[in-house]
């Protein structure tokens, strides 16, 4: 399973997910872990669906953020992509624990 | 922590009520004027700006003359008739207020005449008020319309100024799209405005279906009643049937018009109308600050 978290920083969970700067993309399977720049940061508009598109493209099974915007979630929903909630702030390490913690 | 007051239809007094409530708390405030197609809220609270920055939209395109072989493959490519031929016929030009910068042209263009450039598309502010609370907020150029990620930058200058401690009072523009859902985005509370008119509910009711489905705290105040005591109780109704608590109810009343065209908010009005103002806001704050800090 692969998991995304949005992040500005590259440390912590970041506010929100189609504005993101970076996504973190961690593969549980093999333990492959990167920062990718979303790419779709700045568009004017439909930032949250081009977001979901573009995990989706890289395999992405369960997204973890604080909040998804409702064409986003939808889109997310449509690609069979999980959502687990955690708060805006805490250690990206700490984020996935907790949904490893909640998901098993 | 951040409050959103959104109304779902314009003109319904968003940002009077904003004002107000931020007249109520003063200097620990921060207003983000997020309706920036019609941003009023400097002339609402007296903005002083001490800080402005360039804003950018998404690319801006130009054809260049010396490349373009006139072929009129980019005009014909153009939905919008954004791209015409100009005088003497020997190349084309882009119309930059029709062109909805889709980008088509350029994938047309043979020539490689078309260039994209980073389009200044309006500036954002900060501002000291005469009211105390500090105001995020922008201008656009004519043309140019707000858009989810404008909205996201002023809130971003907001969250900034206010710091963990602050209030955030968000002035969302009308509608239910891309910007209100960047407005109501983060926010641990929405101010839900119904006009006591039949658009006034409707629109409401549409709001108040999407700040559900982001799983918003919502408070009510219901403003323009006195009008039509059948609209008044629709008013309540939708409230009530969508289960939220009501600050609030505010009159229709010229006197509240006047004080703002002195330069004043609602919270200092004084009368029957200025009463039923106070009342709303001290029963919006007590119904907020029971939502907790995060």
């Amino acid at each position: 399973m692969k998991y995304a978290i949005p992040t500005d920083d590259g440390k912590t969970v970041g506010s929100v997910f189609g504005r993101a700067i970076n996504f973190a993309l961690y593969d549980h399977e093999d333990g492959s872990y990167a920062i990718l720049a979303n790419e779709g940061a700045n568009s004017e508009h439909g930032a949250g669906t081009g977001a979901a598109a573009f995990l989706a493209e890289r395999g992405v099974g369960t997204v973890i953020a604080p909040e998804i915007g409702p064409k986003a979630a939808a889109a997310l929903a449509a690609a069979g992509i999980a959502i687990v909630s955690v708060p805006a702030g805490i250690e990206l390490g700490e984020a996935m624990a907790r949904t490893i913690a909640h998901t098993s | 922590m951040t409050i959103a007051v959104a109304s779902g239809k314009g003109g319904a007094g968003k940002t009077s009520l904003t004002s107000a409530i931020a007249a109520a708390f003063g200097e620990s405030c921060v207003v983000a004027d997020c309706d920036v197609d019609a941003a009023n809220g400097a002339i609402a609270l007296g903005a002083l700006p001490w800080e402005s920055e360039p804003y950018f939209a998404g690319p801006g395109f130009s054809i260049e003359i010396a490349a373009c072989i006139a072929c009129g493959a980019c005009a014909e490519a153009c939905r919008f008739g954004a791209i015409r031929q100009r005088p003497g016929g020997n190349s084309y030009a882009i119309v930059p207020e029709l062109c909805e910068r889709c980008g088509a042209c350029v994938d047309r263009c043979t020539a490689g005449a078309i260039v994209t450039s980073e389009k200044e598309a309006g500036r954002l502010f900060v501002s000291d008020t005469r009211l105390g609370a500090r105001l995020a907020h922008a201008e656009l150029l004519p043309g140019e319309d707000t858009s989810g990620k404008l909205v996201r930058k002023v809130r971003e200058r907001a969250d900034r100024l206010a710091g963990h401690e602050g209030i955030v009072l968000v002035d969302a523009p009308p509608g239910i799209g891309c910007p209100v859902i960047a407005s109501l985005t983060g926010t641990e509370c929405v101010v839900i405005l119904v006009e006591a008119s039949v658009s006034g509910i409707r629109d409401a009711k549409r709001l108040i279906e999407l700040a559900a489905s982001m799983g918003r705290k919502m408070v009510a105040v219901i403003n323009k009643t006195g009008l039509d005591t059948a609209m008044d109780e629709e008013a309540r109704a939708a409230v009530r049937e969508a289960g939220l608590p009501l600050a609030g109810e505010i009159p229709f009343d010229p006197s509240l018009r006047s004080a703002e065209e002195r330069g004043m908010t609602w919270l200092n009005v004084e009368g029957a109308a200025g009463d039923c103002v106070r009342a709303a806001i001290a029963a919006l704050r007590s119904l907020v600050d029971s939502y907790g800090r995060r």
